[in-house]
């Protein structure tokens, strides 16, 4: 009885809004013999208020002792409740059923590294370094040599996965957009070990992720 | 320890240079056709990257001797990469980082030693037919850093600069690849490029205020007393169409001033002009919509464009 009354007491609140008058506590009124009036006295007009305000404020009464207590015991909220309750049941759900569906990303979402070939199945990193340069976190080690065609590459790529701050600057850095955060971010591993990437790894993700990753990069991109 | 690893990849490259010559003339043969292979690669890519990108600029390659497309491809790829530097960067000391990279790039493609990139060995291939000065690649690179900044441009006068030292650049780069020298010429493709400087600015100048980034004149803007707060936050406000009538005036002038120019100019530089008609036929559009950059008519790709750079070819104006 503590907690309805608590309840009522909110309504009444609720009841001397002018303009909160819940419509399921109207059917409850329609029981009441007494008319219903927002205000108990008039409020003192000032010169903002017109006359017709004044005249519009005198029809309407406060909630006698009557409604109070119909609204009680009708337990008017609880059935404007289930009401919410009920629309709601006619709603799509908010929550994905994660897994199988996955929510919207960013294109600039910046997740697991990948190494990104060129059309031919040419790897793109030429071995600048720049990456390695720019890491604050000193996640990103390379090494590199001349191949016999005259091409320099890397020999040695690796990422520690568990260093990196995914701050992005490797992607920024990039001057041919080799190394790139894809938009994977379900890599979690069991050991420790399986987080320090090697090469052939990231290049693999890079395959695996290819589409998207040129997608978001063509999404980002702006002729000025 | 440095200079032990590096003595022994020279030591390398050597064996492996004796260890080709012994081997058979055959995979010499294989080896050219391999890299014929990867040029051809290359070229592929850097006419993708044009054409993705920059449909306008890759319609009028069409205009080009057949030839000479890959050399046209390749200037454009390059244009590309620079262009999309201050998108892809969130401060501008990493922007420069990458324009370093590429003045590295053209220094080592005129020295012969082009790094494995499409676009540097599209250009060092097109050095083998052509011939290209450094100088217009280095000008390019210069301005694009210089606007990493976002520094608003002061008067017209800086407006047109960009465009002189960006787009006109480019012009002069195409008319050394048709081996076109001649006066009138340059001076026609200089009043191109900073017609399409000026309207490259304007087309992007909603995409610009979205980011925050104002790039009109200062002078004009406080000329007609706006505030750039106001654009930012309500787009479109009062004043706005008489400044951008204004910039439009300049780069309409400047058409103008170009075609004065078409009676002199030697007929085989028509494809490099050509580039002024997607610049022209935006500027209609905006005059149509009466001056609102924010139009996104204005702003769509015009279906006309094909045929029209087709019919200004065949009457041999632009």
């Amino acid at each position: 009885m503590f907690g309805l009354s608590g309840i009522a007491k909110n309504t009444i609140r609720r009841a001397y809004k002018p303009s909160l008058i819940p419509v399921i506590s109207q059917v409850s009124r329609s029981f009441s013999s007494t008319k219903i009036k927002k205000y108990a006295e008039l409020p003192p007009t000032t010169s903002h208020s017109t006359a017709s305000e004044a005249q519009s404020y005198k029809k309407i009464k406060p909630p006698s002792y009557l409604d109070k207590t119909a609204q009680l015991f009708f337990f008017t909220e609880m059935l404007r409740g289930m009401w919410v309750v009920l629309e709601q049941f006619f709603r799509p759900p908010y929550t994905i059923f994660y897994p199988y569906e996955k929510g919207p990303l960013s294109p600039r979402f910046r997740g697991e590294h990948a190494l990104r070939r060129y059309p031919t199945g040419e790897e793109r990193c030429i071995a600048c370094k720049l990456c390695e340069a720019i890491c604050p976190a000193l996640a990103i080690t390379i090494e590199a040599e001349v191949r016999n065609d005259g091409s320099r590459r890397t020999t040695r790529y690796d990422i520690d996965m568990t260093k990196c701050i995914y701050c992005g600057l490797c992607q920024e850095a990039c001057p041919v957009d080799a190394i790139v955060e894809g938009p994977n971010f379900e890599f979690s591993t069991e050991t420790r070990e399986e987080l320090l990437y090697n090469k052939e790894k990231l290049l693999a993700n890079g395959d695996k992720w290819e589409p998207e990753i040129a997608k978001n990069l063509q999404a980002n991109s702006y002729y000025v | 320890m440095r200079r032990v690893f590096l003595h022994s990849f020279k030591c390398l490259g050597i064996s492996s240079h004796i260890v080709r010559k012994c081997f058979h003339t055959r995979t010499n043969d294989t080896e050219k056709i391999e890299k014929c292979q990867k040029l051809d690669a290359a070229i592929k890519y850097c006419g993708d990257l044009v054409r993705k990108h920059d449909p306008e600029n890759y319609l009028v390659s069409m205009f080009y001797p057949k030839h000479l497309q890959k050399v046209y491809y390749a200037i454009r790829a390059f244009n590309l990469e620079l262009v999309m530097v201050r998108d892809s960067v969130s401060s501008p000391q990493i922007g420069k980082i990458r324009m370093q990279f590429w003045r590295d790039t053209i220094d080592n493609v005129f020295k012969g030693k082009p790094p494995q990139q499409p676009i540097a060995q599209a250009l060092f291939s097109a050095l083998e037919t052509c011939r290209l000065s450094s100088l217009f690649f280095k000008r390019v690179i210069d301005e694009r850093e210089a606007n990493l900044d976002d520094f608003p441009y002061f008067t017209a006068k800086d407006l047109e600069s960009y465009g002189e030292n960006t787009a006109s650049c480019l012009l002069y780069l195409h008319l050394e690849s048709l081996n076109i020298k001649d006066m009138q010429a340059d001076h026609a493709a200089s009043h191109i490029g900073k017609a399409i400087g000026i309207v490259t600015i304007l087309r992007a100048f909603p995409y610009l205020v979205s980011k925050r980034r104002m790039l009109l004149p200062t002078e004009l803007i406080a000329k007609h007393n706006i505030s750039q707060e106001e654009i930012f936050r309500s787009g479109p406000v009062k004043g706005l169409d008489e400044v951008v009538f204004e910039i439009a005036t300049l780069a309409h002038d400047h058409l103008l001033t170009a075609r004065s120019f078409l009676p002199n100019i030697p007929g085989r530089a028509l494809p490099v002009l050509l580039s002024a008609v997607p610049c022209d036929l935006y500027l209609k559009r905006l005059e149509k919509y009466n001056f609102n950059a924010f139009e996104p008519k204005v702003n769509r790709k015009d279906w006309r464009l094909p045929m029209q750079l087709w019919l200004r070819y065949r009457k041999g104006e632009f």
